[in-house]
C-alpha cells in the first residue's frame, strides 16, 4: 500500500468520489482519509456541495420565456426607417437645445452690458423688429378699412361705426339748430 | 418534434418551432447564466442576448453538429465575455460585501439570503473558466466528455479544473485556507 500525502488526496478527490480510480488507488486514498481529519472534512464538504449544487437549477421565469418567444416575432416585424427616426428624434432635441441657448444668450446680451457690441446689436435688432411690427400693424389697419369699404359697397351693409357717426352728426346738427335759434340766425 | 426538425423549420421562419427550441433549451442557458453571474437581472439579459444570437445565427448551424453543444458553447462564450466586460471590476466589492462578512452571525446570513444564493455568490470567487466547468458538471449534470467537447478543451484539463473548483468552493465554505486556483 502506498502512503499518500494531503496534496495527492486533493488532486484525486473528485476521481475518488466518482469511483474512477483503480481499486488500489481508491484504497490508498481511503486509508489517508481515515488518518487525516482535514482531508476527511474536506471530502465531506465536497460531497455536500455536490449535492447542493445539483439542486440549484431553477425554472425559467414566465416573463423571460415570453421575451424569448417574442424574439422570432420581433425579427419579422418590418423595420421602420431607422435613419429617419434617428434624424427626427435627434433633430427635435437639437432644435430645443438651440432655442434654449439662443434665448439664454439673447437675455444675457439684452439686459446686461457685459459685451457692449452684442448689447448694441441686440437692441438695434429689437428696434428693427418693433419697426416692422408697427409697419405691419399699419398695413393691417389699412387692409381692414379697404375690406370694410369693399364689403359695404358690395352688400350695402352699414356698419355699427357708421351709425354711430351719423348719430354724432345729428347731435351736432341739433346743437347747431339751438344756437341759431338763440342768436336769431346767421348774421351774414 | 425532434430538435433537427425544429431547427429546419425555424430556419424557414416557423414560430412554433422557435417556441419549441425556447421551451427545450431556455432552462439550460438561463441556469448557466444565473449561476455564473449570480445576479438574476443580469442572467435575464444574458439569456435573452444568447437567444437573440441563436435566432440570428441559426442558419450557421450545421446539422452534423450537436445542437446542445453548439448552444452551450455560444452561452459559455457570451457569459465569459459579459463577465470580462462588466464584472471584473466589481468582483472584490461583492466578495467583501456579501460573502466574507465575518461579523454576520449565521442567523443573519440565513435571514438575508438562502443557501443557494449564498453558494451562488461564493462561486464568483472561482476563476471564470473553472466556474463554468463546475456549473456544467455539478449543476447541469453534463458528463466530462460533453464538457470537453463543448468547450473544446482536453478531458484531463476539464477533470482537473472541476476538481480544483470543488476544492476551492469547499475550502471557502469551510472558512479555511484558500485553495490555489
Amino acid at each position: 500500500m502506498k502512503k499518500l500525502d494531503c496534496r495527492d488526496v486533493r488532486e484525486n478527490l473528485s476521481d475518488f468520489m466518482e469511483n474512477t480510480l483503480s481499486p488500489e488507488q481508491g484504497a490508498d486514498l481511503q486509508a489517508h482519509l481515515l488518518e487525516c481529519t482535514y482531508c476527511a472534512a474536506l471530502q465531506e464538504k465536497v460531497a455536500l456541495l455536490i449535492n447542493q449544487l445539483a439542486e440549484m437549477e431553477e425554472e425559467v421565469p414566465f416573463f423571460l420565456k415570453n421575451r424569448l418567444y417574442h424574439i422570432a416575432e420581433s425579427a419579422e416585424e418590418p423595420e421602420e426607417n431607422s435613419f429617419f427616426n434617428f434624424f427626427r428624434g435627434s433633430l427635435t432635441k437639437w432644435a430645443a437645445a438651440a432655442a434654449g441657448t439662443a434665448i439664454l444668450f439673447f437675455n444675457l446680451f439684452y439686459f446686461t452690458d457685459i459685451f457692449p457690441e452684442a448689447n448694441r446689436r441686440v437692441h438695434s435688432m429689437v428696434a428693427g423688429v418693433e419697426k416692422i411690427v408697427a409697419e405691419t400693424g399699419g398695413w393691417l389697419e389699412r387692409l381692414k378699412e379697404s375690406k370694410d369699404i369693399i364689403f359695404s359697397s358690395l352688400f350695402g351693409v352699414r356698419k355699427i361705426g357708421d351709425e354711430l357717426k351719423n348719430e354724432e352728426d345729428k347731435e351736432v346738427s341739433f346743437v347747431h339748430f339751438q344756437v341759431t335759434e338763440k342768436t336769431g340766425g346767421y348774421n351774414g | 418534434m425532434e430538435i433537427d426538425e425544429a431547427i429546419k423549420r425555424c430556419k424557414n421562419g416557423d414560430k412554433e418551432a422557435w417556441n419549441m427550441i425556447v421551451q427545450s433549451y431556455s432552462r439550460k442557458v438561463y441556469n448557466l447564466a444565473l449561476n455564473f453571474i449570480a445576479d438574476r437581472d443580469e442572467a435575464f439579459d444574458i439569456t435573452q442576448e444568447v437567444f437573440e444570437k441563436l435566432y440570428f445565427n441559426l442558419t450557421k448551424f450545421k446539422e452534423e453538429h450537436n445542437f446542445t453543444s453548439w448552444l452551450l458553447t455560444l452561452s459559455r462564450n457570451h457569459c465569459i465575455d459579459y463577465w470580462r466586460k462588466n464584472k471584473k471590476h466589481r468582483l472584490h466589492e461583492e466578495i467583501d460585501d456579501r460573502i466574507t462578512n465575518e461579523q454576520d452571525s449565521p442567523e443573519d446570513i440565513a435571514v438575508r439570503e438562502s443557501e443557494s444564493e449564498n453558494l451562488r455568490r461564493k462561486l464568483l470567487l472561482i476563476e471564470p473558466e473553472m466556474r463554468i466547468f463546475l456549473i456544467m458538471r455539478d449543476i447541469q449534470g453534463l458528463s466530462y466528455e460533453d464538457i470537453a467537447k463543448t468547450c473544446n478543451v482536453p478531458l484531463g484539463t476539464v477533470k482537473s479544473r472541476i476538481n480544483r473548483a470543488r476544492l476551492k468552493l469547499a475550502s471557502l465554505t469551510l472558512g479555511g485556507k484558500d485553495e490555489k486556483t
